[in-house]
C-alpha cells in the first residue's frame, strides 16, 4: 500500500526562479493495483513518481509505503528502499550506453550481496521474459528504441520488486512498440505487481487492466 | 558494507575498459612519473652506497701543500714530524697524478706504491686478475684498470706502454695485471706502478711526494689532529675523511637536482590530471552515478567502485613502474641516467650499480602519488553521489 499525503514540491524555493511543481497531492495506491497518473507535459507527474521512488524529497508532506515513511529517508536508506521495493522504468530508459545488455540488467544486483550464480540466474530469467536474452552481449547504445525499452524493463524487474513505477514509458516508442509495452504491462499486472504509470499517452486511457486514473494539471490533482 | 566486493571490482574493471583511452593516458603519465622518480632514487642510493664504501676506505686525513692557491709536491721532511703527533698511527707519503694519453684523448690516474710494502702486495693480490706474482721484483711493471687496458689495446699497447717523461724521453712500463671487474668504479682509469716509476714519469724528485695520508685509529681524535696540523703548517690543506664524505654528498645532491626539471615536468602533467579529475566528472560519468543510485546503489557502493577504479590504475602503474625502474637500474645498469650521475669522462667507469632498496623512499613515492590520485577520483564522485539521483539523471 502506498499512501501519499499532502505532498508539496517547490523547486528553487525562495529564489527568483521558484517553481511549484506539486501542491497538496494526496492519494493511495492499494497493493496489486495499476494506477495511471495522467496529465499534460510539465504537470508534475514525473516529479511525483520520483518522490514515490525516493529519488527526490518533497518540500513537505509524506509518503508511506507498507507503513514505512519514505519521503525524508536519508540517502543510503532511500537507496536500500529502491533496491528492495522499486522497479523504475524511465522515460529515456536511462541505460548506460557503453555497457552490454547483460551488464545493464544486473546493475541493481551488483551491490546487493547476491552471488555471481544467483545474479546470472535472475538476469537470464528477466532477459528471457522480455525477449532480450539473444542480445545480452550487445552494447545498449547499439540497440533499437524497442530493444532499449525491453532492457530497461528487464533491469527494473530483475530484483523482483513489489512496486513498478513507469515514467512516460511509451514516449520514445512507435505505435507497434507501444502496443508491445501494453502486453508487458498485462503480464506485470498478472504477476500481482503494484504499478504506477505516469503518462499523457492516450493509449493507456480507459484500459481494462487499469484500476484508477488520477489526473494532475499544473501540479494539482483534479 | 564489505570492503571487497568481487562484482563491484569486476564492474570497476569494466569501467576502466570503457573509458580506455583516458585511462591509458593517465596510466602512461603515472608510469613515467613513478619510473623517473624511482629510477633516480635507486641510482642515487646505489651510488651513495658505493661511495660510502669508498669513503670508508680512504685515509682519515690527507695533507696537501698549497702554494699560490695551487697544489705543490710536498717535502718528505714533514713525515717524521707528523709521526710524532699523539694519536697518529701511520703517516704515508703518496705519489700520484694524471697522465694524459694524447692518442686516445684520455686521462689516466697514475698511482705509485712502495715496492717493499708487504701490505700492498697482499691487497693488490686480492683485487687483481691475471696477476703476475713477480710484479714487485720487476722494476718496470704496472697494474691497470679495465678501461685503461682497453684503451691501450686499441692503440696496440697490449704488453707495455711508453710513458713520455717531462724531458721528452720514453719510459717503457710492462703490463703485469688488470684490476678485477668488481672494483671498476674505483679502478677503471687507474694505473698502479712503483713509486720510483711514478716519480720518473712525473719528473718528481725523490724527497717529494704528491700528498701525505695519515691514519688515526680513534675517529674522535681526527678533527683535533687535523687542527694541530693546520696550526703547524698553515700552508697545508688538511682534508679529513668527513670533509670528503660531505663533498661527495654535495656533488650527488647537485646531480640529483638536475632531475628536478624532469620531476617538475612529470609532476606538472600529473597535477593537470589531478586538477582535471577534481574539477568535475564528465556528464556521462555523472549520469552513470545517477543511474546507479536510481537502481539502488548506496553512496558507499559508488565510492567503493570509484576507489577500485582509481586503485587499480594507480597501483598497477606504481607497481609496474617501480618494477621496471628496478629492472632499468639494476639489470640494464641505468643507461643514460647513470652517465649524468657519474660524470662525462672519456673513461666512464662501467661499474654495476649495487642493489640498494630504500623502503622509506619507495613508501614516500607511493604516498605522494597513489592516495593523491585516489582522492582526486573519489572526491568529485562523492559530490555527484550525494546529489539527489533525480537531479543527476535529469
Amino acid at each position: 500500500m502506498i499512501k501519499v499525503d499532502k505532498i508539496y514540491k517547490i523547486f528553487n524555493q525562495g529564489k527568483p526562479n521558484e517553481t511549484v511543481a506539486l501542491q497538496n497531492i494526496t492519494f493511495q495506491v492499494k497493493s496489486k493495483e495499476l494506477v495511471l497518473l495522467k496529465g499534460p507535459s510539465g504537470s508534475g507527474k514525473s516529479t511525483l513518481l520520483s518522490i514515490l521512488a525516493a529519488l527526490l524529497k518533497p518540500t513537505s508532506g509524506d509518503v508511506e509505503v507498507d507503513g514505512k515513511k519514505i519521503a525524508k529517508l536519508p540517502d543510503n536508506f532511500a537507496s536500500m528502499y529502491r533496491r528492495e521495493n522499486i522497479g523504475f522504468i524511465f522515460q529515456k530508459f536511462n541505460l548506460i550506453p557503453t555497457l552490454s545488455v547483460y551488464e545493464n540488467v544486473i546493475l541493481p544486483l551488483i551491490p546487493s550481496g547476491f552471488t555471481k550464480e544467483e545474479i546470472d540466474t535472475k538476469a537470464e530469467l528477466s532477459m528471457k521474459k522480455f525477449s532480450i536474452y539473444h542480445k545480452k552481449n550487445d552494447l545498449a547504445k547499439n540497440l533499437s528504441g524497442g530493444e532499449q525499452q525491453r532492457v530497461a524493463i528487464a533491469r527494473a524487474l530483475v530484483n523482483d520488486p513489489k512496486i513498478i513505477l513507469a515514467d512516460e514509458p511509451t514516449a520514445n516508442l512507435d505505435a507497434k512498440l507501444s502496443q508491445d509495452f501494453l502486453s508487458f504491462l498485462k503480464e506485470l499486472k498478472n504477476d500481482k505487481k503494484t504499478i504506477v504509470i505516469a503518462t499523457h499517452d492516450p493509449i493507456f486511457f480507459n484500459l481494462d487492466i487499469t484500476d484508477r486514473e488520477i489526473e494532475i494539471v499544473k501540479g494539482v490533482m483534479k | 558494507m564489505k570492503l571487497f566486493n568481487l562484482l563491484l571490482f569486476e564492474y570497476a574493471l569494466s569501467a576502466i575498459k570503457r573509458r580506455g583511452s583516458k585511462n591509458i593516458f593517465i596510466f602512461i603519465i603515472f608510469f613515467i612519473l613513478i619510473f623517473l622518480l624511482s629510477s633516480i632514487f635507486f641510482i642515487s642510493n646505489s651510488i651513495k652506497k658505493e661511495l660510502s664504501y669508498t669513503v670508508d676506505s680512504l685515509p682519515d686525513i690527507t695533507i696537501q701543500k698549497l702554494s699560490a692557491g695551487r697544489e705543490q709536491d710536498i717535502s718528505l721532511d714533514v713525515v717524521e714530524k707528523l709521526s710524532t703527533i699523539e694519536g697518529v698511527s701511520q703517516v704515508s707519503p703518496r705519489v700520484w697524478g694524471y697522465y694524459y694519453f694524447k692518442n686516445a684523448g684520455a686521462n689516466f690516474s697514475v698511482v705509485g706504491v712502495s715496492r717493499f710494502d708487504t701490505n700492498y702486495k697482499k691487497s693488490i693480490q686480492n683485487v687483481v686478475d691475471k696477476y703476475d706474482k713477480t710484479i714487485f721484483d720487476k722494476p718496470n711493471t704496472m697494474i691497470v684498470g679495465e678501461g685503461v687496458k682497453k684503451i691501450l689495446e686499441k692503440n696496440y699497447y697490449d704488453k707495455y706502454f711508453n710513458f713520455i717523461k717531462p724531458n721528452g724521453d720514453f719510459k717503457k712500463i710492462y703490463l703485469a695485471g688488470v684490476f678485477k671487474g668488481s672494483t671498476l668504479l674505483e679502478s677503471n682509469d687507474i694505473i698502479l706502478l712503483s713509486n720510483e716509476n711514478a716519480r720518473e714519469i712525473f719528473g718528481m724528485s725523490e724527497d717529494k711526494a704528491t700528498d701525505i695520508t695519515i691514519r688515526v685509529p680513534n675517529p674522535k681524535e681526527v678533527n683535533e689532529i687535523a687542527t694541530k696540523i693546520r696550526l703547524m703548517y698553515p700552508n697545508f690543506r688538511v682534508i679529513t675523511k668527513n670533509d670528503l664524505r660531505i663533498s661527495y654528498n654535495n656533488i650527488f645532491d647537485y646531480k640529483s637536482g638536475v632531475f628536478l626539471a624532469l620531476f617538475i615536468i612529470a609532476l606538472f602533467t600529473f597535477f593537470i590530471i589531478i586538477y582535471d579529475k577534481t574539477s568535475g566528472l564528465s556528464s556521462d560519468e555523472k549520469r552513470e552515478i545517477g543511474v546507479q543510485k536510481a537502481v539502488g546503489w548506496k553512496i558507499g557502493d559508488i565510492l567503493l567502485q570509484k576507489f577500485y577504479e582509481a586503485f587499480i590504475i594507480s597501483f598497477v602503474a606504481f607497481f609496474s613502474a617501480l618494477t621496471f625502474g628496478m629492472f632499468y637500474v639494476y639489470f640494464l645498469n641505468a643507461p643514460v641516467l647513470r652517465d649524468i650521475f657519474t660524470g662525462y669522462s672519456i673513461l666512464k667507469p662501467p661499474f654495476e650499480l649495487p642493489f640498494s632498496f630504500d623502503f622509506g623512499t619507495v613508501t614516500l613515492i607511493f604516498f605522494a602519488t597513489v592516495p593523491l590520485y585516489i582522492a582526486a577520483t573519489i572526491i568529485p564522485s562523492w559530490f555527484a553521489a550525494t546529489l539527489e539521483a533525480d537531479e543527476v539523471i535529469r
